[in-house]
Parts: C-alpha cells; sequence; structure tokens
C-alpha cells in the first residue's frame, strides 16, 4: 500500500472552489477535447490575477 | 519557511488536458513562487488515480481519430479536428501530442506503477514520463513489459515493478483513489486540492494556479492556532 490515496477529506460544507471549472476530462467525453472556458466573475480569485500576475 | 503546502491531484494518464493541467500548475507555482520569494513554502504535489474510461480493452486496433469516429459517433474530420485543437493548446506549454502515434488502452497498470512509484519516492518522475510517453512517444501503456521499461528508466527497480504489476500489488490503492475522488464528488480531471480545502476543476491557466497557491498560503497564515471559530 503506497498511502497516496488517503487522508484527505473535503471540509465540512465542501471544497471551496477557486475559479470555474474549465479544460476538464469528464468521463469517456475526454477523448473528445472540446472542454469548456470558465468565467472570471464567479471566481473567487477574480481580483487576484492581473495579467498573468498576481496581486497580493 | 512555513510548512509545505500540500496539493492532491486526481489526473488519468490518457487524460490530454491533465498533462496539460500539469504543466500549467508547475508554470503557475514559478509565478507564485517569483511572487512570494522567500516566504513560499515548499508544494508537495500528490497524484491520485482516476481512470476516465475504466472499460477501455487493452488494445484497440486504430489510431485515436477511429476511436473517436467509432465510438462517438462523430465523422473523422471533426474528430481530426477537435484533436488539432487539443494539440495546439498542448504545444502553447512545450508539449508534442503525437495524436497520430498514440495507442489507446486501459490505463489501470499504469496508474499501479504510479501507485509503486510512490511507494519508492517515484511519483513524480513515473507520472511525468507515463504522460510523455502516452501522449508523445506513442508507447503502449497497457502492456507490463513496456511499463516496466518506463519505470527503470525513472530508477526503479524493474523486477520489483514487475512483481508489483503481475501481483496488482497496487490496484487496492488505485481503487481507493477512485472511491475518494467519488466520495468528494470529482467527475472531471485534473482536479486540484490545495490544503485540503481550496479547490481547481480542470487545466486553469497558470495565473489562475498562482493566484490559488497565493490565496491559500495566506489563508492558511490568518488562520489561528488552533483553527478557525465558528
Amino acid at each position: 500500500m503506497s498511502g497516496v490515496g488517503t487522508g484527505l477529506a473535503a471540509p465540512a460544507g465542501g471544497f471551496a472552489f477557486l475559479a470555474p471549472s474549465q479544460d476538464a476530462c469528464d468521463g469517456d467525453a475526454c477523448v473528445i477535447p472540446g472542454a469548456t472556458r470558465g468565467t472570471e466573475r464567479t471566481s473567487l480569485l477574480g481580483g487576484d490575477v492581473r495579467d498573468g500576475r498576481v496581486e497580493g | 519557511m512555513s510548512e509545505s503546502l500540500r496539493v492532491d491531484v486526481w489526473s488519468d494518464i490518457a487524460c490530454p488536458w491533465c498533462y496539460i493541467g500539469k504543466r500549467r500548475f508547475e508554470s503557475g507555482e514559478r509565478v507564485w513562487r517569483e511572487s512570494a520569494g522567500a516566504d513560499a513554502p515548499d508544494v508537495e504535489l500528490v497524484f491520485h488515480s482516476f481512470e476516465l474510461a475504466p472499460d477501455t480493452p487493452e488494445d484497440f486496433a486504430g489510431d485515436e481519430v477511429e476511436y473517436l469516429s467509432r465510438h462517438k459517433g462523430i465523422a473523422p474530420e471533426q474528430a481530426r479536428q477537435m484533436l488539432d485543437h487539443v494539440t495546439g493548446i498542448a504545444a502553447s506549454v512545450d508539449l508534442e501530442y503525437r495524436f497520430d502515434r498514440l495507442q489507446h488502452t486501459n490505463t489501470v497498470l499504469a496508474h499501479e506503477l504510479i501507485h509503486f512509484a510512490a511507494a519508492n519516492g517515484r511519483q513524480l518522475e513515473m507520472t511525468e514520463r507515463l504522460m510523455s510517453a502516452y501522449f508523445t512517444e506513442g508507447r503502449h501503456l497497457g502492456r507490463t513489459e513496456e511499463l516496466v521499461t518506463l519505470a527503470g528508466e525513472v530508477g526503479l527497480d524493474t523486477g520489483a515493478a514487475s512483481e508489483a504489476l503481475a501481483t496488482h500489488a497496487f490496484l487496492s490503492d488505485v481503487k481507493a483513489d477512485e472511491r475518494q475522488a467519488a466520495e468528494l464528488g470529482i467527475n472531471g480531471v485534473p482536479f486540484f486540492v490545495i490544503d485540503g480545502t481550496w479547490a481547481l476543476s480542470g487545466a486553469q491557466d497558470p495565473a489562475t494556479f498562482a493566484a490559488a497557491l497565493a490565496h491559500a498560503h495566506r489563508e492558511r497564515d490568518s488562520v489561528p492556532v488552533g483553527g478557525a471559530s465558528s
């Protein structure tokens, strides 16, 4: 046993998503690379990303 | 320097967005590290198994265009356009996707090998080697002898790797990862969890990964000893 698959539990209320999902593989549909992009307005990090730089 | 940030990643070797996501994360980590300077803690990256298509046979006679056409009921030209699209995105992060060489196969043995590598301190090296072998080199990752060769290339004991694959010693770890993914509600990959709290789904832009690491680091420092009060 490597133990890699243990030790992580979602916090009460679930994970806090920092950005909308984008470019993900979902099931067998993954082989069709038509992934969609998220929208910035719903991102918790919306104010943190500026032109590829991280703002404090 | 503070305790390392742990990043758990669910992915599949046969997932084109997972390899792209891995590169974008690595790029984002560099950006974040440059911004954070000496205060940036180490990042502990831990990969978890996720089989996108566990019913895929070991062998499929045909290339990826044929696979898409036959199994998805789309025209070969449409399939080719889709593959060209993701090939272009891969190239933007310096990955060479060769769908003309790719050998579509079941990935459970490759996942078993990643767990074997993890148990021997080579998980990241093995994951990178397998993704490159699958998407760029057209290696057949459903065959034990091929996997053992690749294990040897990252410094693992080939005899022990061969025995681990023959006895499926790490199959239970693969299934444990997949059960955990289901319990956590993860149904798409790559899926990143930072410090067991902050989640990102998909191959996000490097800037988003950088901001996520900065956010997790900042939030960790703001939590009082003993945890946040409710």
